[in-house]
């Protein structure tokens, strides 16, 4: 009779760890921390909002490059992303602005971190043609 | 004669009684409090199928009653529609101690007394959260099978493993009382 007990105290510890882990799963983090990536023109409209798991020591530039289309970096500077496309003659540019401040540095060396909310905004090149 | 017999019928319920009832119901709640961290894990059931069998039905359904008004209070869920499902769901667990299991005290059946009495609950508790929540009757009920299992199987283990000890308890706490 105890062992026939036991067993089935066995049996609930595995259904309520087995049920735990699926009630839990979608809770736990993947990465070391995520960010939220968005992507603006020029009239500050949204094109694309992305919220994105990093691991530590992953690079910026290649989280950008697997979670949005049409992505160019040159130099350095990010060109194109989306449907956003830097022209030519530099008319327009996409500044980025981190946690709604513009950035100092370009995208190859933006540090970042969980929480942080990074955007991609097409401006006007004030200095273009001068 | 009748007269004298009045006088020595025992009163439905004590002072010492009611007050060792007001502090086990304080017990039920609190326990759930402590283990609200832990999602449908709790010892609720356990204790509701003690106090059952011990209190037998009246007494057992006042401490559910209060309980579970001291519950949606503090946790803010005092509704008429949820509140009542609730009420409806917890009262199974004295009915059917009161009535299909009256004679059981083996712990093993009661522990499945236990785990059914978990899925009447959180099946009963579907209407009220789908009229309340206007929550999809489909996806609920799947959502809800891992919830479902964790409140069966943590009241069957604890059934299980505390009833008899628990029993033991309270009888001779009440065993104390009549002396």
């Amino acid at each position: 009779m105890k062992n026939k007990k036991v067993l089935w105290a066995i049996l609930a510890i595995i259904v309520i760890a087995v049920a735990y882990i699926v009630i839990a799963k979608p809770f736990i983090p993947k990465g070391d921390g995520s960010i939220t990536v968005k992507v603006t023109d020029l009239d500050q409209k949204l094109i694309k909002e992305k919220k994105i798991v990093f691991n530590t020591g992953d690079k910026l530039t290649d989280l950008v490059s697997k979670n949005f289309d049409n992505v160019l970096i040159k130099d350095g500077m990010l060109m194109n992303i989306e449907s956003l496309v830097t022209p030519a003659d530099w008319a327009q540019y996409i500044a980025i602005w981190t946690n709604g401040k513009l950035a100092e540095v370009g995208i190859e060396t933006l540090p970042y971190g969980d929480g942080d909310v990074l955007e991609f905004r097409m401006t006007v090149n004030e200095y273009a043609g001068k | 004669m009748s007269t004298q017999e009045n006088k020595t019928e025992k009163p439905f319920l004590t002072a010492r009684e009611l007050c060792i009832m007001a502090m086990l119901t304080v017990l039920l709640f609190g326990q759930e409090q402590l283990m609200n961290f832990l999602p449908n894990i709790n010892f609720t059931i356990l204790l509701m199928v003690l106090y059952a069998k011990t209190f037998g039905f009246a007494k057992s359904s006042m401490m559910i009653t209060v309980y579970l008004l001291l519950d949606a209070t503090f946790m803010g869920s005092l509704n008429p529609i949820w509140t009542t499902g609730q009420w409806i769901g917890w009262m199974m667990i004295p009915i059917l101690c009161c009535t299909v299991f009256k004679k059981t005290e083996d712990s093993l059946k009661l522990a499945f007394a236990g785990a059914l009495c978990a899925f009447l609950y959180c099946w009963v508790m579907i209407l009220p959260t789908m009229w309340v929540l206007h929550t999809p009757f489909k996806a609920y009920l799947i959502k809800d099978i891992p919830f479902e299992l964790l409140l069966a199987a943590s009241s069957f283990l604890g059934i299980l493993l505390l009833y008899d000890p628990l029993r033991k308890l309270l009888k001779r706490l009440l065993r104390m009382e009549a002396q």
